[in-house]
C-alpha cells in the first residue's frame, strides 16, 4: 500500500464512495484518514433504496467497468477495513454541520478527497476549514457543469466524463487537476450508480498516481477560451433519450 | 403499463423535483408523446400572446418584478439574464413575482401561470435559433407545470402553452434523431 500522510478521505454512506474506496485500494492508496458520514436509512442524494445490480450487462465489453469496477452493495465499513486507513464515524450527513467542520479540520493533511451525499453545496465555514477538497465531479468540465451532466453528454457527444477539481465557493469552477472522456457504455441504464462512479474513481486514482509520482497535483490546463455551460438536473423524457435512443442515431450529430 | 407521472397532479401545490428519476425504458417515451398529446388537443383558442412591451433589464438595487424582467427578455434577449432566471426556476421549480435585485429572495406567491408561458415561449423561441439542450431541459418542466394545472388555471395562456408543446416537441424529435 502506498500511504497518503497528506491526503484523507471524507466519505457517505453512498455508492460513489464505495466506488472510491474499491479502486483506492486496488490502485494500492491508503488516505491518512477516513471521516465518513453515516446515517441509516438516511435515503439521501446518492443512496440507492434497493438493492442494486451487481455490475452492467456486458461488462466483459465496458472497458470503463473493466477498469474500475466496484461493488456497489458492499458495507462502506468493511471497504474502509480493507483499504487499512484508520476512520471516524460521524452520525451525520450534512457536510456543513459545525461537527463535522470540526472533525475535517482536525483531519491529517491538507488535503481532502471529498466524497460526501449528492447535493450538497460546501459553504464558507468549511471551505475554510484548512483543507483543500479534491471533488471529482461526474462530468468533463467546463463544458458541463452542474448536475446529471452525463446524461446531457450523452446525448450530446456520445460520452460521458469526469473531472477532478478543487472545491471553490463557486459550483465546479475550482481548478481543473485531470479530466477525461469515456465513450457511452455498452450498458446505458446504470448510469447514476456505476458508471458515473467507476468513471470518477478512475480519475481520481490517476490522479492520485500523478500526485504520487511527482509530489504535485497535476493541472488539466483548461484554455480560458473554453466556454462553461451549467447544466441543472435532468428532465425524465432527456435521460430516456440519453438511454434509449438508438446508437446509429445518436452518433448521426 | 408506463404512464406519464410528471404532470398528473398540480405542480404549483405539489412540487416535482425530478431528482433520481426511474428509467421506465422506451414505453415511457411513447406515455409522454401520448400525455402531451392530450393536452394539446384539449387547449382552447384564445389566451393569446400579448406583443412585448420595450422595456430595460434591472441595474439598481431595487426589487425585480419577474414580470418586467420577462419584458426585458421578450424585447431584447440577454443570455445572462436568461440564465439567471431559468436558474431560479431550476431551483425552486417555482417563478414568484418578485425577486430582490440579486434575483435571490422572493416575494408573493408562485401561483401565476403566465409567468411560466412567458419563461417556457422565450426558451421555446431559443430552441428554434439553437439546440440548446439546457433550455429544452426547463422547457420540459415548465411545460410540466403548465401541463399540470386545471383548465381554468392555463385558460389565459392556452396560445403560450400551444407554442411551446409544439416547439418542445420539434426538439425532442431533433435529438431523438427523428426529422424536426
Amino acid at each position: 500500500m502506498i500511504d497518503l500522510p497528506n491526503v484523507s478521505l471524507v466519505c457517505a454512506d453512498t455508492t460513489r464512495s464505495r466506488a472510491y474506496l474499491q479502486n483506492l485500494s486496488r490502485a494500492g492508496f491508503r488516505p491518512a484518514k477516513v471521516l465518513v458520514l453515516a446515517k441509516p436509512q438516511a435515503d439521501l442524494p446518492g443512496q440507492s433504496r434497493t438493492i442494486l445490480v451487481e455490475r452492467p450487462l456486458n461488462a466483459e465489453n465496458d472497458p470503463l467497468w473493466q477498469t474500475a469496477h466496484f461493488d456497489p452493495n458492499s458495507s462502506l465499513l468493511e471497504d474502509i477495513t480493507a483499504n487499512g486507513a484508520p476512520f471516524n464515524v460521524l452520525d451525520l450527513t450534512d457536510i456543513n454541520h459545525p461537527d463535522v467542520v470540526a472533525g475535517v479540520a482536525a483531519l491529517p493533511g491538507d488535503t481532502v478527497l471529498y466524497s460526501g451525499f449528492g447535493g450538497q453545496i460546501l459553504r464558507a465555514a468549511i471551505l475554510a476549514a484548512g483543507k483543500q477538497f479534491l471533488h471529482v465531479h461526474g462530468g468533463y468540465l467546463p463544458d458541463f457543469r452542474g448536475s446529471t451532466t452525463n446524461y446531457y453528454s450523452m446525448i450530446e457527444e456520445a460520452a460521458i466524463g469526469a473531472s477532478a477539481i478543487f472545491l471553490t465557493a463557486e459550483i465546479d469552477a475550482g481548478p481543473v487537476l485531470m479530466r477525461r472522456r469515456f465513450p457511452v457504455p455498452p450498458d446505458r441504464t446504470q448510469i447514476d450508480h456505476l458508471h458515473d462512479s467507476a468513471a470518477r474513481a478512475t480519475v481520481l486514482c490517476e490522479v492520485l498516481q500523478v500526485y504520487n509520482r511527482t509530489g504535485n497535483w497535476p493541472d488539466a490546463e483548461v484554455a480560458t477560451t473554453e466556454t462553461a455551460r451549467t447544466f441543472y438536473v435532468i428532465h425524465p423524457v432527456l435521460k430516456h433519450i440519453a438511454v434509449f435512443r438508438e446508437p446509429a442515431k445518436r452518433n448521426r450529430q | 403499463m408506463t404512464s406519464y407521472t410528471y404532470a398528473d397532479r398540480n405542480l404549483l401545490v405539489e412540487n416535482e423535483h425530478y431528482f433520481y428519476s426511474v428509467l421506465q425504458g422506451p414505453p415511457f417515451l411513447n406515455a409522454y408523446r401520448t400525455a402531451r398529446a392530450e393536452v394539446l388537443k384539449g387547449l382552447t383558442e384564445g389566451g393569446g400572446r400579448q406583443p412585448p412591451e420595450k422595456c430595460a433589464y434591472p441595474t439598481g438595487t431595487d426589487d425585480i418584478r419577474t414580470a418586467d424582467l420577462l419584458n426585458a427578455l421578450e424585447w431584447d434577449l440577454d443570455d445572462l439574464w436568461l440564465g439567471k432566471l431559468v436558474q431560479r426556476f431550476e431551483i425552486t421549480k417555482r417563478l414568484y413575482p418578485i425577486y430582490d435585485n440579486r434575483l435571490r429572495k422572493h416575494a408573493g406567491e408562485a401561483n401565476d401561470v403566465t409567468l411560466y408561458a412567458r419563461l417556457a415561449c422565450i426558451l421555446a423561441a431559443e430552441l428554434g435559433h439553437a439546440q440548446d439542450l439546457r433550455w429544452l431541459n426547463t422547457l420540459l418542466k415548465l411545460n410540466d407545470t403548465l401541463c399540470s394545472v386545471t383548465n381554468a388555471q392555463r385558460e389565459p395562456v392556452t396560445q403560450m402553452l400551444r407554442f411551446s408543446l409544439t416547439a418542445e416537441d420539434a426538439a425532442i424529435k431533433f435529438w431523438e434523431g427523428s426529422s424536426p
